[in-house]
């Protein structure tokens, strides 16, 4: 166990990188496409055209809504589910490719998974259930025993070996699952909102374990959620997901301040936002000028290609925007009413009116103002940001 | 240009059609191919003597022949018939689903429960056949010579000086008839609801209970809808098992002047000379509507997924305290089984020790004559004991197991072709148990078969007659258990093999080992089809259950049903212990961690 150990923290810090250029991915997804159909015959598009890779040693989360269709896409991934077309490749084997036929059952695909239910088996034992991957694989039965163990001590609940799974919390059953998920140690562990069914305290618990174990040993995570929280705290990568597409795919620091879309900034977190078109394209210093009910903003631009009148969404994080009595001198600024103030423990949030619309603002560690209040609620150019539009009948 | 692209397109399409063929060869495992085969198999058993009686419906000795088409409607006092078939079969339905699912309640999920007793006894008028229920009630509550009328006579004569001497009850009435059909129902309820109660995690009925809702209230919007799956499969079960039932309504319909459409094709086909297979095929026409009515409505309930099913996170049963309705729910299930299985069986053995039937009974003078009879002087009796028992066994356990590959095969695929097959292999029973019984001696009592008179023959049928009843329990065995944990069985590496023999086939094992033991009670007290297909060669206990019955021996029939009944029931109590010992030692082990 310790020697594996060794050679997968190796990996990890080479995988998150995400540089290395000679190693292969350890997954290839290539213009899936898979539709339901519906009871009442319509055709669903669960997954439409996406492109995937996974470093090796990287975390991926796939983030979106329900019916977004990324379990469906873990699940093509896993073998659970049959695509349309396209093809996925697993540790540069094709397991899936429509143009050949070529269909890998799941138990030939190497790979491990954790499911939401966990799907511990209730007829078996602990040891039983972690030992089950390796008896499937043929590992000889001296091993096995060793790795069971390791594979226990290493998610902290070795005293579990001959529980069943009736008579575990959630957050043992949690664990075991997690221990029969890495007991093979496959290169590729699939995680289908393994969270979801544990209280908050043993889910940041969990969570932490989680991050520290897949950076230890150094495996491949996919990992699917609709909690953002979760996703910004596990993953080297995180793809966000909306109707079967990728709408953007990058670290945690760039879908949060530099997102996309109006989709995804307001899916990552909380935004204030202003309506407004395009009046002259981007200019070679990345930014925008759009007209807005607020008069024209020059804006961080999401994309080169704005053309004038692109409708567009203009975003503000509440955490960058700040408030003073005074007028400051700051570029862009509104002066407003404060509208509500709160204590939220870490911060504090005032809620400001400026003419039609409400801005949310959020600070460390100041006085609350009193409602009613006349203030400037100012930004940093820098964190003023203009986004397409995915769903313009969106609210 | 466009001939370049074609001549590609064609290349592709080559390309494509050969590696698929090979992957298809790549994705063949031993499983795959066995499944295919028992699958093969069943479809075989259940088409092919179906297929003899279909051509006979059309076409005879050379020659089309319509007269079974004909005779749909001409038959002797046809509505009477289908008006009695209705009301009998849907009342008894009716009642029969309140009571064993009100009794499956109390045993699983209340504190009323009285342990491994409680599990059993409900069972015990299912291992009693109903052809001896049926002799045991109506030697209780005939209207003069019934031993049970006695005793209501002597006290009611006592009490008000009056001296009757006949009633007060009578069998021979639709009541008696509809209360025998529901003793034998209510087990088939019992049996579906428990294996479904256990498997519905309690937590979502304290869910409700916390939520507010009464114990009412939290049965009707949560209990209840979470078996709905058993709950269809138990009304299916009623209507094949009421549609076909032959025993009972030959005893007491007869008796009450009543006649169904079971008794009238076995009638039509064995005590009539020649055999009227024409008019007897058209009646089975109106079963198989009967019969294919509820299963598309079980098959819509079952659709609909909505019921629930065992997650991968154990669950623990919490048990309700009834308080002072302890005692009331506990005397209804006592109440049930005296009803169902102590006073028939007491009347059985009163008369199989008294010699003869009568209602005065010479307690002095009782003896084990009529035991000693069919057990040792009775060679016929000794042999069709053991053929019986032997069948039961491998023809229980070769059918669940059939069953169970059958059910995930069915629920993996869910394809078109995979719910016909379903469909096929299920509509035997459509065709109540006499015909495909004929359909046998057709198909495989002459050339190239020869199986005439054989253990083979018998052994077949009954795999043939009992599989719908195996699937129906499988079935729902099946939709419980949830598609994650074979999913992570194929994850972890496993064939499709090793994932039915390690995880769906023991995560079934409670509703298999209630579907088993269906299977083992219905092949030895097998009658309609043994009639047929039995002889001196090779007798099972039903066939000679019949020769007794028609030689009006009642001490005899007591006897040896008394003896069927006592090791069936030492089998069936003997596994349900072994199942329930599992179970029931895990949650124990909770309850203590608990506390």
């Amino acid at each position: 166990m310790s020697t594996q150990v060794g050679n997968s923290a190796n990996m990890a810090a080479q995988g998150a990188g995400s540089a290395g250029g000679n190693k292969p991915n350890i997954v290839e997804v290539r213009s899936l496409i898979k539709h339901f159909h519906r009871e009442d015959k319509t055709v669903v598009p669960a997954i439409d055209t996406v492109d995937l890779d996974v470093h090796p040693g990287e975390f991926v989360v796939l983030l979106g809504p329900s019916g977004c269709g990324k379990t469906t896409l873990l699940r093509c991934i896993a073998g659970l589910e049959k695509p349309d077309t396209g093809s996925i490749q697993i540790q540069g084997k094709k397991v899936f490719d429509s143009d050949m036929g070529l269909v890998v059952p799941p138990e030939r695909r190497n790979i491990s998974m954790i499911f939401q239910s966990y799907a511990l088996w209730p007829h078996m034992s602990a040891f039983d259930n972690i030992a089950y991957p390796l008896q499937s694989r043929n590992v000889p039965k001296a091993s096995i025993a060793e790795r069971v163990h390791g594979a226990l001590k290493l998610v902290g609940i070795p005293e579990l070996v001959q529980q069943y799974p009736a008579q575990m919390s959630g957050g043992q059953q949690q664990r075991i699952a997690l221990a029969r998920a890495i007991v093979s140690n496959d290169d590729l562990v699939l995680f289908d909102e393994p969270l979801s069914n544990v209280d908050a305290k043993v889910r940041e618990q969990l969570r932490i374990e989680l991050l520290e174990m897949q950076r230890k040993l150094g495996f491949s995570a996919l990992y699917v959620t609709h909690d953002q929280t979760e996703a910004m705290a596990l993953a080297h990568r995180v793809a966000i997901i909306r109707q079967g597409k990728i709408v953007q795919i990058g670290s945690p620091r760039d879908v949060y301040e530099r997102p996309s879309s109006r989709y995804v900034a307001r899916f990552v977190g909380t935004t204030n936002e202003l309506n407004g078109s395009v009046v002259s394209p981007t200019g070679g210093d990345g930014t925008v000028r759009v007209s807005t009910e607020f008069g024209e903003i020059v804006a961080q631009s999401s994309s080169t290609s704005f053309k004038i009148g692109d409708k567009v969404a203009v975003v503000i994080r509440p955490e960058r925007c700040t408030l003073s009595i005074a007028e400051p001198t700051a570029p862009i600024k509104w002066s407003g009413t404060i509208e509500a103030a709160l204590f939220l423990g870490s911060h504090t949030e005032h809620v400001v009116r400026i003419g039609e619309r409400t801005f949310l603002e959020w600070s460390v560690g100041s006085e609350l103002r009193e409602v009613g209040t006349r203030v400037w609620l100012a930004v940093a150019p820098e964190h003023v940001r203009a986004v397409t539009i995915l769903d313009p009948t969106e609210k | 240009m466009s001939q370049s692209t074609t001549a590609n397109n064609a290349a592709s399409n080559g390309v494509h059609g050969f590696s698929r063929a090979r992957q298809f060869r790549e994705n063949i495992t031993p499983f795959t191919v066995l499944s295919s085969l028992v699958i093969a198999f069943l479809a075989f058993l259940a088409i092919y003597p179906l297929y003899r009686v279909a051509v006979r419906m059309v076409y005879n000795n050379g020659q089309f022949d319509f007269k079974p088409l004909a005779s749909m409607v001409d038959q002797p006092g046809l509505s009477v018939l289908l008006v009695n078939t209705v009301i009998v079969v849907l009342i008894s339905a009716v009642i029969s689903v309140l009571l064993g699912a009100i009794m499956a309640w109390i045993n699983e999920r209340t504190d009323a429960r009285m342990g491994v007793v409680t599990d059993a006894l409900p069972l015990v008028p299912f291992l009693l056949p109903p052809i001896a229920g049926a002799i045991g009630w109506a030697l209780l509550l005939s209207d003069r010579a019934g031993l049970l009328n006695a005793v209501f006579r002597w006290i009611i004569n006592g009490v008000f000086g009056t001296s009757m001497t006949e009633g007060p009850l009578n069998i021979y009435s639709w009541p008696g008839l509809i209360f025998v059909y529901v003793i034998y129902s209510v087990p088939y309820v019992y049996m579906l609801m428990s294996a479904g109660l256990r498997n519905v995690d309690s937590s979502l009925e304290e869910q409700s209970r916390v939520c507010g809702a009464g114990l009412f209230r939290t049965m009707r919007r949560v209990t209840l809808p979470a078996v709905i799956p058993s709950l269809g499969a138990s009304v299916l079960l009623l209507v094949w098992f009421g549609m076909s039932l032959f025993s009972v309504p030959a005893i007491i319909g007869q008796g009450a002047k009543i006649e169904v459409l079971a008794v009238r094709i076995v009638r039509l086909l064995t005590f009539t000379y020649p055999a009227d297979v024409p008019r007897a095929l058209a009646l089975c026409l109106f079963v198989i509507l009967g019969v294919g009515t509820a299963y598309y409505f079980q098959s819509r309930i079952l659709r609909k997924g909505r019921h629930a099913t065992v997650g991968g996170k154990g669950h623990k049963v919490t048990r309700i305290e009834l308080g002072p309705w302890k005692r009331v729910a506990q005397s209804v299930v006592v109440g049930y089984i005296v009803i169902a299985a102590v006073l028939p069986m007491v009347g059985l053995l009163l008369v199989a020790l008294n010699g003869f039937w009568t209602p005065n009974i010479r307690w002095t003078q009782l003896t084990l004559d009529s035991f000693r009879h069919v057990l040792i002087e009775d060679q016929i009796t000794k042999t069709a004991l053991r053929n019986s028992l032997m069948l039961g066994v491998f023809g229980a356990s070769i059918g669940i197991v059939a069953a169970a590959i059958l059910a995930l095969f069915v629920q993996r695929s869910g394809k078109g072709a995979a719910m016909f097959i379903d469909a096929t292999i299920k509509l035997p029973a459509a065709i109540s148990t006499i015909v495909l019984a004929v359909g046998f001696l057709l198909a495989f009592s002459g050339p190239p078969f020869n199986l005439n008179g054989t253990f083979l023959i018998l052994l077949l049928a009954y795999l043939a007659l009992y599989m719908p009843q195996a699937s129906v329990a499988a079935d729902a065995a099946a939709s419980q258990v949830g598609r994650e944990l074979s999913e992570a069985s194929q994850i972890s590496g496993a064939s499709a093999g090793r994932t039915f023999w390690k995880i769906s086939l023991p995560l079934m094992a409670a509703g298999l080992a209630a579907g088993w033991a269906l299977l083992f009670v219905r092949m030895i007290g097998d009658l309609t089809a043994s009639a047929i297909l039995a002889g001196t060669n090779n007798p099972v206990v039903g066939f000679r259950i019949l020769e007794v019955f028609e030689g009006a021996s009642y001490a005899s029939l007591a006897a040896l049903s008394m003896v069927l009944t006592l090791v069936s029931m030492i089998v069936i109590v003997i596994l349900l212990i072994l199942t329930r010992r599992r179970g029931t030692t895990r949650s124990v082990r909770v309850s203590t961690q608990g506390a």
